[in-house]
Formats: C-alpha cells, sequence, structure tokens
C-alpha cells in the first residue's frame, strides 16, 4: 500500500494498495477485516467502473462466484 | 399503463450510443404468480397493482421455452458469455419439484447447444423448501435467496399465510437444513422494520449461519412516505453497521454495507439500490411479457405492462419501452439536489421506485434521502477514521 489517498466527490476515498511495501503489512494487519477484504477485492479487480452495467436484480443469490 | 405520468420525466438525451444501451445479463422469471404468504408490505400483491389478476398463475413450459431460446439468441447477438435467469414469483415453488426439474434440464441442454453460461438462482419464501427441493438446486448449481425478516416475533409480524399465521417455523426448518446442506449456495433478504433492531436481525441469522444477507428498504414513494419518522431507519442502519462493523469475529457478507463501501473506495455496486448505473434487468412474467424491474408496480397500477410477448419479440424490443428507457437513464434524470449532493455517486438517488411522485416522476431524490445520507455519512466516517490512520503512518519515506 502507498498509503497515498485522495478524496473524490467528498464521499469518495481513493487509497492505492502497493503490496511492496512490507512496512504496511503490519498496519494492514490490524485494519477491520471487512475493509481489509473490500481493498483486497479492489486491487484485485481495481477496473470496475468503466464498463456500464446492471444494478443486479435485488437477491442476494448473485454473487456465487464471489464465496467467503 | 401511465404514459403520462412517465411523460413528464424530461425525456433523456442518450449517452450510450443510439440502440446499444447496457446490455443485461439479468433475467428474473415470474414462473409463479400467485404466493403462499401475504406479506404486508408485499410490491407484488399489496401495494395497489393488480395486473397479476390478469395473467395465469403459473408459466408454461411452451412459454419457457420460447423465452429461452429468445434469451439464448439475444446472449449470441451480443457475445454475451453469461446470463443469470432468477427463479421468481409470487412464490416459485409453487410450480412444482417437476417444472423447475424440467426447466432446469432444459438450460443445460440450452448451454450446451449455445456455449452460454446459464447461472440460475431462485428467490423463495422457503416455506415449501424441503430435502428434495435443496438436492435439486444444488445438484444443478442454483443458487437460493431466502425471505426472512428475523427472529420469529419479527418476521411474523408482516409474513403470515391467507390466514394470519406466521411463517417463521416454515422458513426457520429451511434456514437450519440449509446450513446444514455442504455445497448448497444461498442467502437471505430480509426487509427492514426500523421498529426492530439491526443488530439482533443480524444476530439470528448469523446464530443460524447465514453468510450472505441483504437488508432491503421498504418499498415506498413520495406518493405513499412511509409511517415512520426521518430518522429512524437511519439509525436502524447506523445501528447494524456497527455491530457487523466491529462486533461479529466472522462477519456475514451484507451486500448493501459492501456495495456503499466499495463505491466509496472507487469501486462498483452489486445492489440496485445504491451507485450510478442503468436499471437495465428484466422480467419476464407468467404471461411471457418482458416487463422492467418488477418493484417498479409500487408506482402505479399496471405502470409495468408493456405487451411485449416472448413469442413474438426479442429482448432488445424492450429498449423502446419509455419506462424502461428510464430505468437506464435514471442517472441523468437526477433533481439538481442530488447532482450537487456529496454522496451523489454512492447514493445514485437510492431505489428507483422510492423516488417516484405522481406528477414529476422519477426526477426525485428518494424518498429516504435524509436517511440515506445519515447512513453513508456514517459508513463514510467509519472507513475514513481507519484509512486515515494507515495513511498517516505510511507517509512515502
Amino acid at each position: 500500500m502507498s498509503g497515498k489517498t485522495s478524496k473524490h466527490h467528498h464521499a469518495e476515498i481513493h487509497i492505492n494498495l502497493d503490496s511492496t511495501r512490507p512496512d504496511l503489512k503490519p498496519l494492514l494487519d490490524q485494519l477491520n477485516p471487512i475493509l481489509k477484504r473490500l481493498l483486497e477485492a479492489l486491487k484485485a479487480s481495481p477496473d470496475t467502473t468503466s464498463v456500464p452495467h446492471s444494478r443486479g436484480y435485488h437477491n442476494v443469490t448473485r454473487c456465487k462466484h464471489d464465496e467467503d | 399503463m401511465t404514459e403520462a405520468v412517465l411523460m413528464r420525466d424530461p425525456m433523456p438525451s442518450s449517452s450510450f450510443a443510439p440502440g446499444n444501451p447496457p446490455l443485461t445479463t439479468t433475467f428474473v422469471l415470474k414462473i409463479a404468480e400467485r404466493c403462499n404468504l401475504n406479506c404486508s408490505y408485499c410490491y407484488m400483491y399489496n401495494k395497489g397493482d393488480t395486473s397479476f389478476l390478469g395473467r395465469p398463475k403459473f408459466m408454461s413450459t411452451e412459454l419457457a421455452t420460447a423465452m429461452l431460446a429468445r434469451i439464448a439468441s439475444y446472449a449470441q447477438r451480443h457475445n454475451l458469455p453469461e446470463v443469470t435467469l432468477v427463479l421468481h414469483g409470487g412464490e416459485p415453488l409453487l410450480i412444482g419439484h417437476r417444472w423447475v426439474q424440467w426447466f432446469l434440464d432444459q438450460t443445460r441442454c440450452v448451454a450446451n447447444s449455445t456455449g452460454i453460461s446459464l447461472n440460475v438462482g431462485v428467490q423463495t419464501n422457503a416455506t415449501l423448501l424441503d430435502e428434495h427441493w435443496v438436492a435439486l438446486f444444488t445438484e444443478h448449481n442454483v443458487t437460493i435467496g431466502v425471505s426472512c425478516d428475523g427472529p420469529k416475533e419479527w418476521n411474523d409480524r408482516d409474513r403470515r399465510d391467507f390466514n394470519g399465521r406466521g411463517s417463521y417455523d416454515k422458513v426457520r426448518t429451511a434456514l437450519d437444513l440449509l446450513a446444514a446442506t455442504p455445497g448448497a449456495h444461498w442467502g437471505v433478504l430480509t426487509v427492514v422494520n426500523p421498529e426492530t433492531r439491526g443488530s439482533a436481525v443480524l444476530k439470528h441469522f448469523t446464530d443460524i449461519g447465514v453468510r450472505r444477507i441483504d437488508f432491503i428498504w421498504p418499498d415506498f414513494n413520495h406518493d405513499h412516505p412511509p409511517p415512520w419518522p426521518h430518522g429512524m431507519l437511519a439509525n436502524y442502519f447506523c445501528e447494524l453497521f456497527d455491530y457487523w462493523y466491529d462486533e461479529l469475529p466472522s462477519p456475514p457478507r451484507i451486500r448493501f454495507f459492501e456495495s456503499a463501501m466499495s463505491l466509496m473506495l472507487g469501486g462498483r455496486s452489486e445492489c440496485d439500490a445504491l451507485g450510478l448505473n442503468p436499471v437495465a434487468d428484466i422480467m419476464v412474467e407468467s404471461d411471457g411479457t418482458w416487463e422492467p424491474l418488477d418493484t417498479l408496480r409500487v408506482c402505479g397500477n399496471g405502470m409495468t405492462r408493456t405487451g411485449l410477448d416472448v413469442r413474438t419479440h426479442d429482448v432488445e424490443d424492450i429498449w423502446a419501452v419509455p419506462l424502461y428507457q428510464i430505468g437506464l437513464h435514471n442517472e441523468e434524470l437526477l433533481p439538481q439536489v442530488c447532482q450537487s449532493c456529496a454522496y451523489h455517486r454512492v447514493c445514485g438517488g437510492g431505489y428507483l421506485p422510492h423516488r417516484y411522485r405522481r406528477d414529476t416522476g422519477f426526477a426525485n431524490p428518494s424518498i429516504y434521502c435524509a436517511d440515506l445520507l445519515a447512513v453513508l455519512s456514517h459508513i463514510h466516517r467509519r472507513i475514513a477514521a481507519d484509512l486515515d490512520k494507515i495513511r498517516a503512518a505510511a507517509v512515502p519515506a
């Protein structure tokens, strides 16, 4: 994680993960596990906003490929 | 269809290439248009829409065959490798095991012959969900969404049968069965009642073993506002968020919260109640008509009717339907107060049916605007505080 954050439209927080910073690993390990998992998921597929997509129907069954 | 009301929305200038709107990959199939429950808040039957009375109770195999062929050809025309089909209702299991077995065999045949991956899900009240159903769904990799509102005393307030009997006991049996079934893909949908406590609802579900939950904002709009004062839902969601975020050793996935956090962090929404995205999903009614988002029927009796039959119309024909166009262009209809809001990209105006007002159509903030803003601000404060700790410690050398 570079630790570099910036704010867009006030409500958006951008933070870039950089796994080459081993000094940050202890900090990441202390991060809230829900937040940490989301950041890792975003790092794995960061470009998720460029293609218009359906919001998805409001059931909870869509993400079967996204198991815990 | 209340065409005159819809047309009061300024028809948006298209931000998509002509004839090339965002392509849905989700189809919600109303295979049974009756239910064995009579939930007080049901958008299908108890929010003023009576169009179901003119449709068959169940989708015929002839219609389902035609529908699958249309969806497959649509996917092929647009090079979509994967499509999701959600068995829905009413209560879809009322159609019977044999019909669903036939349908799953058909989808497998269509998938094999076209090379398109057809993922199937089902949204059920689970009162009929037994070992046979779970075995069938697990064998076919069908994902199962169960509707349940929490502990018995809270679930049975609204989720009752036509004789007034609560549904909890049967649903609980089904949830325990699912929790004990290896390989089952399942989760729970709960409609929020802010007179209850979110943390208690969540604890109830995690004690059962639920790993995926979504909490749904009740379907009200500017014509039919919610019965609770502003702030009650915000308090519910903030208390729920803090419990989920802070207290649970192994927190389940909660789609609404994760979508909000993801949007704040530059990602995408996985639920249709948040984010600036087109509402593009397509319904298929039991009479074989293509329709826009089904919850929009809370905005007016018959509003979602199109007359576009799967036997005579391609999927793309719905693109020209005014209400479907509004879903696609809903971002452009947001009023200035939304466009200038700090949370505009996260909130997206909230859930489309909650924006409706008879005289102004969908060009309004959500009826839950104040509560949404309070919840999203709360989430933002919480994660920003956590990330600030890292930022402070991680200034590049």
